[in-house]
């Protein structure tokens, strides 16, 4: 270095810097775009009763939504821009046990439709709903649940109990909320395409997460959620009326509660479940269902990564995944990387329209730990974030044979 | 604020876009620039900036006119900014370097004192980026985008000697971390940085 700068010499540097010009008009349309888009959702809200309303005020809200990354926040899908006819949350498609589901208080069979005010008990059984290529759901036994929002993101209020399921990733927005009613605080979580389990006992509340990207935050007036966000796996714990108190992650796989199946049982019991449009009956005595698995050393949110994940750990479910392609056992595990990355370009970049050839190019350097985890990566030009987000769940879960660098040329075209 | 500019929010308040639209113009490369030196060249720097003026929209109808439009502006930047640093510590993210993004706008160096200047801003920006939250915001803000502690203190709702005490901090803990750093070593003090 031939002269030894000061103090004030790099920030005089940094002061001559300057950002290069971004596409303002771009900018501009996709913000205006964007504002439409919220405009348009606020007027699609479906509108609660004021007792609706006085239920949800001061509540915990977790929700778990689908999501890209930061760009794509506060972009709610809109299904209609037009108010009518609320579109049902899911359909009961059946009864797993012996006992019932209630909606507003009464028992109802497969083929049940719920809408925005309606109320689901869990009594004896789990109630197991469908939302064709949103979100497939199951009510816990001794579980409750109050429908809040059925258009765009559909949004469920977990009174009791524990709700699992399964989201199929969106390009963009939300498309699936639990909400946890408290006195004190709210929260919210945003996914990219999952499968999760929330449950509450009290105020407590853990998120075992098997697959994808959550965040938890309290949720915005409107548009997506800003919050912690966590990669699967994970056993997440909070105090839903204590959000500023933190919450724990644990990414050790064998702490995550196993994905249960949420498929409808070959024979579907013809028992009735309980659905209750307004005030439920009293919770029974029963045993609750568990919050997960019990406590166990966890790192705090603080943690600037989260633990790198053995490939082989917490078989996903078919229905919801972070990467198109997740790394296979018989591929090398640089070929699983570059297949991962190529797949998340094919789903996010509109490749060869019009005649046009587009070749994406780029090198990822890794750093390979003594266990074999990744951990850290980096794009050798920049990719788009989205791309990168959708190919860090593959890279960061692959396990290499050796520690030290790792260099992974990336071409991409057609 | 002058009285064309208070009409201006309060008719984009109202749901204006036009009026939001002029807002929009005559303050994004100011937004532009602020984010750029809080979080540095990234490629997603575009959408966080979109991301301020989203919130700025809907936040536009509780703004009261009790302090400059530019200072809230800036309060807006800095808490959304802070919201996606602290979204980021919890996801799997990329060192996203762009060596072709540091720009001078001053005369040209030779290649090999440019590459030199280059690397030394970039350790630069590490070191900012190790630095907590609060003592990088009012450090960005007082040292790079030239604010005083006043105007820091109202972005940042804290008293003014708070601010003073955190840019003291920072300033000491900055020059602390350089005696670190390969490319920095033998950086000194401040020399005399005088307060605005």
């Amino acid at each position: 270095m031939s002269k030894k700068p000061t103090l004030d010499d790099l920030v005089r540097d940094e002061r001559r810097r300057a950002p290069n010009e971004p596409d303002w008009a771009a900018m501009e349309s996709k913000l205006f775009a964007r504002i439409d888009e919220a405009e348009a959702a606020e007027v699609a809200r479906p509108r609660l009763g004021g007792r609706g309303w006085a239920a949800a005020a001061g509540a915990l809200a977790l929700a778990a939504s689908a999501m890209l990354f930061f760009g794509r926040r506060g972009e709610l899908p809109v299904e209609s821009a037009t108010l009518g006819a609320e579109p049902s949350a899911g359909t009961l498609s059946a009864v797993d046990g012996a006992g019932q589901v209630l909606v507003g208080g009464q028992p109802v069979q497969a083929g049940r439709g719920l809408v925005p005010g309606d109320r689901v008990d869990a009594q004896g059984a789990r109630g197991l709903f469908e939302n064709a290529g949103k979100v497939t759901f199951a009510v816990e036994d001794q579980s409750r649940v109050r429908v809040d929002r059925s258009r765009g993101t559909v949004i469920l209020a977990l009174e009791s109990g524990a709700v699992e399921a399964a989201v199929v990733p969106v390009s963009q927005g939300e498309a699936f909320a639990v909400d946890v009613p408290t006195a004190r605080d709210r929260v919210r979580v945003a996914v990219h395409g999952t499968h999760l389990r929330v449950a509450r006992e009290g105020d407590r509340v853990v998120v075992d997460l098997t697959e994808g990207v959550v965040s938890i935050g309290r949720p915005p007036r409107e548009g997506s959620t800003y919050g912690t966000l966590v990669v699967a796996p994970a056993h997440i714990e909070l105090d839903a009326s204590r959000l500023d108190a933190g919450i724990t992650v644990d990414h050790a796989t064998e702490h995550v509660r196993k994905a249960a199946s949420l498929a409808a049982p070959k024979v579907a019991s013809a028992a009735p479940v309980h659905v209750d449009d307004h005030e439920p009956a009293s919770p029974t005595s029963s045993p609750r269902p568990g919050v997960g698995p019990a406590p166990r050393p966890k790192t705090t949110d603080e943690s600037p990564r989260p633990t790198p994940t053995e490939a082989t750990s917490a078989p996903p479910p078919a229905s919801a995944s972070v990467a198109p392609v997740a790394a296979k056992p018989e591929l090398k595990p640089k070929d699983a990387v570059v297949q991962a990355v190529r797949s998340c370009v094919a789903s996010r970049v509109q490749l060869g329209q019009q005649g046009v050839r587009v070749t994406v190019s780029s090198t990822l350097h890794l750093r390979v730990g003594a266990n074999g985890s990744v951990e850290s990566a980096r794009f050798d030009p920049p990719l788009d974030p989205e791309v990168q987000t959708c190919a860090a769940a593959t890279i960061y879960a692959t396990r290499f044979g050796d520690p030290g660098p790792v260099t992974i040329p990336i071409e991409v075209g057609r | 604020m002058t009285e064309e500019e208070l009409s201006l929010v309060r008719a984009a308040a109202g749901g204006d876009r036009e009026a939001f639209r002029t807002l929009f113009v005559r303050h994004r490369a100011d937004v532009h620039r602020l984010v750029y030196r809080m979080i540095g060249p990234r490629s997603d720097i575009d959408d966080v900036v979109q991301e301020v003026f989203f919130q700025v929209f809907r936040s536009l109808k509780d703004f009261r006119g009790q302090s400059k439009l530019t200072t809230w502006l800036h309060r807006v930047t800095v808490n959304v900014v802070l919201m996606v640093r602290r979204a980021e510590r919890s996801r799997p993210t990329y060192v996203e370097e762009q060596p072709g993004d540091l720009s001078p706008d001053d005369h040209r160096a030779l290649p090999d004192e440019e590459a030199e200047r280059n690397e030394r801003v970039r350790a630069f920006r590490r070191l900012l980026d190790r630095l907590a939250d609060k003592k990088r915001v009012v450090f960005v803000l007082h040292e790079l985008e030239g604010m005083s502690p006043q105007e820091i203190s109202d972005v940042v709702g804290a008293p003014v000697l708070t601010v003073r005490t955190r840019l003291f901090y920072a300033r000491r803990e900055l020059e602390a971390m350089m005696s670190d750093e390969p490319s920095l070593a033998g950086v000194g003090a401040f020399a005399g940085k005088a307060e605005r």
